[in-house]
């Protein structure tokens, strides 16, 4: 390698050379395409040669090697010598995938081997040598030596071209063997001779006129064996080539930019006798490439503007009316700031095409190696996401098509057999709604086999058979998600490579996203991820403990519970460690607290009514102990800062509204370090009375009746103001801290009475999650009691209503939150699948 | 001869100094927020100017006896500028600063023995100006010292894989 090791050069020149890597990778994965098109093939054949310049001037000699190899085979095919075949296209790939090995591993090239592709290469490319390519010879000069630098600037700046000459004075000097001061004196005659170096040392030209003895008398008596020069010359490369009669690949051009600014595009190409001068093209390129710390650094400045604004705005809250124009001014202000937080934060996305680019590769191989016929197709390429997000979400989608290869699609015979058309097809499409980033795979082919799914089931123990009889369809595919139940995918596996698909689902509810199935037998399967477009910026609950604030990410809250301790209903104690009892399911109770262990159960907790956080951990819960639950906030999470590295409760910090910094806890580690396992959620229908009492929530809507609802299924009770209730489409919402509330009111469930509701607030009564947020709405929210169950039936009917019960002197309706809930959905939910539906079936 | 521009002030009852070039600002007032499980060093996080500072206990650092757990308020800090390649900010809660000092480095004396090594590494020397002894932190030992995850780390849980 010459002197030229600056890092940055390199890093350039990787980047560049994976460009060009690229272009070649794509163009061969369609070669019914590449084949109908000279300029795809003239775009491939431009590349390999670039990245060949490049790698040359770099002394790479490997990539250069392969590079000729591919040059050549593209340069037949473009001159129409060579058919582009499949097979062809097989040898190109795997060129191309070692290049890519090549400059992953710039610095460490002795152990990639290259004489295998180079020998598949030869044969298409017809050249007879194939490693023989010394034009990379050796630069023996440091172009960027500041004294060089001021040579070269100057021959450049008269209109003179610069050439490199490197020889091994005993083999390489032809015609010259004899006599080697004829070369100089050939080179001399048309142009001036700059540098030269004896056995790779630079050392100054003595004047022209003794030149040539001296190098030579020099050369002699160090027994020199190559020799290097830097000559300048007003010659084009074709006629110098001519001129000096050397074989050419001897003779390197040095590119204008090689010298003023080492920025080659159209690098340095090798001297042809008869090759074509490739015409320049160059692309209008209107991006720049900026470090993401620049971006977070510009991220931190408009959160700041924020807290400034907000500051501002109660400032001047008294002052609106007292100072005329004021109002416009704040609301530009208040415009703007939200404005540039939204754009500094889209600077961090990159379109979800660039994930998406690295599939047609892989289906191609795929395809292959299972002998099936598959085609990928791509949607929705531009809908971006930011940066870490899409680096994560990499490996669980790459994990989907690879099953949707591997064990969606049938054989030919067997899509035959069904009528389908023999090529199968996968597609990506991603989209954007409600401010999720949606990204589907899917496939034509077999979907999940349910009979497959439950016989696993059965055989791990895990459940009954009565219990699965009752599962629902969603249900039972969601099994395949079980940890330990990745041997399910094979339900409809040929060649039963199985993968934990429960990582795959770990993965994306660690970027705070949920994951849903759709399948068909036959018809094929959908698996649906539904993500943030970002981590940085997510929903937070805000809450405190023993005073401190902290942050929980909203998608690791189940619900907050209202518990006594001295109940001994509710709390229980096991080995010492207390166990929250919900209604019959045991979740273990942690704090935080101090610098006390997490698990112990802190003095300040034997007040008689605590506030408990459930949390749910992937598929775990457990519960913390807090003072209180404040609202949910948008909060941008900051990474950790080094000082906190080695404490592993927190994912990161956020500055809140208020100025306030505060940790973020991570429910993950904050189980794993209480050494907890967690609890596994009880299924829904199990939850036993456990003591024949159900704790309530008893309110009142318009009418007089006294409405129950198990307050299992309440999350919390939110206050809201009549006039936030908005009619769409029929259905009511309300905007509930930045989300979508669908507004459920009891007396369209039961038969009472609906009369206008005349008071100022109202609440609703929000009713666990599990697609689109919905609540109840109350006039007032009366008490919490507990009711003998059963219920009396029969008294007051209803298909929502579970029954009633005596609340002193009322009667309680109980409302059935759950059926409610799932009617009022049935109705406005608007399925995703059906747009998606079409393109497959299409196919 | 060189001077060294000190910054002092008062922590924990007694005076330090801390080269002033490596200062970015005094924050007066500014509310700390503590992080349980932390290293005990750590005394919690701050918001400045919307970036998260970590503060951390001078008395913690130099193992001085006697001193408080920091909880929610308000308290005085030194912040000191990231160093080449650093995001992170740290800040070292005082009760109060003091004047600019001008050192002579031909004055500073090592610290002395009683300082046990690990202490010693955070502090670069000892200096007497208009009659008061200094300790002069050195910050950089310090970041690095974190950096490295070198501090002893109290209150840590271990993880085991479940």
């Amino acid at each position: 390698m010459s002197n030229i090791d600056a890092a940055s050069f390199f890093d350039d020149f990787e980047s560049e050379a994976k460009a060009h890597i690229e272009t070649i990778e794509f163009a061969f994965l369609d070669i019914e395409t590449l084949s109908g098109s000279p300029a795809l093939i003239d775009s491939v054949f431009r590349a390999a040669h670039s990245l060949k310049g490049t790698a040359g001037f770099f002394s790479f000699d490997k990539i250069v090697a392969v590079a000729h190899e591919l040059e050549s085979v593209f340069s037949r095919i473009k001159n129409g010598e060579l058919r582009l075949t499949e097979e062809i296209a097989d040898v190109a790939l795997q060129g191309v995938d070692i290049l890519k090995k090549l400059a992953d591993n710039l610095h460490s090239h002795e152990n990639i081997d290259i004489t295998y592709i180079l020998d598949l290469l030869t044969k298409y490319s017809n050249s007879q040598k194939a490693v023989d390519i010394a034009w990379g010879t050796k630069m023996t000069f440091d172009l960027k030596n500041a004294e060089t630098q001021k040579i070269l600037k100057a021959a450049l700046k008269r209109g003179q071209k610069l050439y490199y000459i490197g020889v091994n004075m005993k083999s390489d000097l032809g015609r010259y063997t004899q006599r080697p001061a004829g070369m100089f004196e050939e080179i001399l005659s048309i142009g001036s001779i700059m540098k030269i170096s004896l056995d790779g040392a630079e050392t100054l030209p003595p004047p022209p006129s003794s030149l040539a003895a001296d190098v030579l008398s020099e050369i002699a008596r160090r027994g020199v064996s190559s020799l290097g020069l830097l000559v300048s010359s007003v010659l084009e490369p074709e006629l110098f080539l001519i001129a000096v009669e050397l074989e050419s690949r001897f003779i390197r051009p040095i590119p204008k930019e090689a010298v003023l600014g080492l920025k080659s595009g159209e690098a340095s190409k090798p001297v042809q006798p008869g090759a074509q001068p490739h015409p320049y093209t160059s692309k209008a390129d209107f991006s720049v490439r900026l470090d993401i710390s620049f971006i977070n650094g510009f991220m931190d400045l408009a959160n700041e503007m924020i807290l400034a604004r907000n500051q501002l705005m109660s400032l001047t809250s008294g002052h609106v009316n007292a100072i005329t124009g004021l109002a416009p001014v704040l609301n530009s202000v208040n415009r703007l700031t939200s404005e540039i937080q939204e754009k500094v934060i889209r600077a961090r996305m990159q379109p979800v095409g660039v994930l998406f680019n690295k599939f047609p590769r892989m289906i191609r191989d795929a395809a292959k190696s299972l002998k099936k016929d598959i085609r990928l197709e791509i949607f929705g390429g531009d809908v971006a996401l930011d940066k870490y997000m899409l680096d994560s979400l990499s490996d669980p989608i790459t994990q989907l098509v690879k099953n949707s290869a591997d064990h969606g699609i049938e054989s030919a015979l067997r899509r035959a057999k069904l009528g389908k058309p023999p090529k199968g097809t996968i597609t990506l499409d991603a989209c954007m709604r409600d401010g999720m980033a949606i990204i589907e795979v899917s496939d034509d082919g077999a979907g999940l086999d349910i009979g497959h799914i439950k016989q696993m089931a059965l055989e791990r123990g895990s459940y009954s058979e009565e219990q699965l009889d009752t599962m629902s369809e969603s249900e039972l595919f969601a099994l395949i998600f079980e940890p330990g139940f990745s041997t399910a995918v094979k339900v409809t596996s040929v060649s039963g490579r199985g993968v934990g698909m429960d990582i795959v689902k770990t993965n994306i509810e660690q970027l705070g996203g949920s994951i849903e199935i759709e399948s068909t037998p036959d018809i094929g399967t959908t698996m649906r991820l539904i993500t943030p477009l970002s981590l940085s910026i997510i929903r937070t609950l805000i809450i405190k403990i023993q005073g401190v604030q902290y942050a929980v990410p909203e998608i690791n809250v189940e619900r907050i519970v209202r518990v006594s301790t001295k109940s001994s209903k509710q709390f229980v104690w096991v080995n010492g460690s207390p166990i929250l009892n919900l209604d019959g399911w045991l979740v273990p109770l942690i704090t935080l607290c101090g610098d006390a262990p997490a698990g112990a159960l802190p003095e300040y907790a034997n007040e008689d009514v605590t506030k408990c956080l459930v949390l749910k951990a992937g598929s775990r819960f457990f519960a913390l102990l807090i003072d209180d639950a404040f609202g949910t906030e948008e909060t941008l999470i900051k990474p950790l800062p080094v000082y906190l590295k080695s404490c592993r409760l927190y994912s990161g910090v956020t500055v809140l509204g208020s100025g306030s910094a505060i940790m973020v806890l991570d429910a993950q580690s904050l189980m794993r370090s209480a050494r907890l396992s967690g609890v596994e959620m009880p299924p829904e229908e199990s939850i036993p009375p456990a003591n024949n009492l159900q704790h309530v929530i008893i309110f009142k809507c318009s009418g007089s009746e006294y409405f129950a609802v198990n307050e299992v299924s309440v999350a919390r009770i939110e206050r809201i103001e009549p006039y936030q209730i908005q009619t769409i489409d029929g259905g009511e919402y309300a905007n509930i801290a930045g989300r979508t509330v669908q507004i459920l009111r009891p007396e369209y469930y039961a038969p009472v009475q609906r009369l206008p509701y005349t008071k100022k607030w109202l609440y609703l009564l929000m009713l666990e999650s599990g697609g689109h947020p919905s609540g109840l709405l109350a006039a007032s929210v009366l008490d919490k009691a507990e009711a003998a169950l059963p219920l009396d039936g029969g008294t007051i009917e209803g298909e929502y209503i579970l029954g009633t019960s005596i609340y002193g002197e009322k009667i309680l309706i109980h409302l059935d939150s759950k059926s409610i809930r799932r009617s009022a959905g049935e109705k406005k939910r608007i399925s995703p699948k059906t747009e998606r539906r079409c393109v497959s079936s299409e196919a | 001869m060189r001077i060294i521009r000190g910054l002092s002030f008062y922590a924990e009852g007694e005076r330090f100094a801390a080269d002033v070039a490596l200062i970015q600002k005094i924050a007066r007032n500014i509310e700390i927020t503590p992080v349980p499980m932390a290293p005990s060093t750590v005394a919690g996080i701050a918001n400045l100017k919307g970036k998260v500072i970590t503060l951390l206990r001078i008395a913690s650092l130099l193992k001085l006896r006697g001193f408080a757990n920091h909880i929610p308020g308000k308290v005085n800090a030194v912040v000191f500028k990231p160093f080449a390649g650093e995001n992170d900010q740290m800040g070292l809660i005082i009760h109060s600063p003091g004047d600019l000092i001008e050192i002579d480095d031909a004055i500073i004396a090592p610290p002395p023995l009683a300082e046990g090594a690990e202490v010693a590494l955070y502090i670069s020397g000892i200096a007497e100006v208009d009659g008061a002894l200094y300790r002069i932190l050195d910050i950089k030992a310090i970041v690095d010292q974190f950096r490295n995850g070198g501090e002893p780390q109290g209150g840590i849980i271990d993880e085991k894989p479940l």
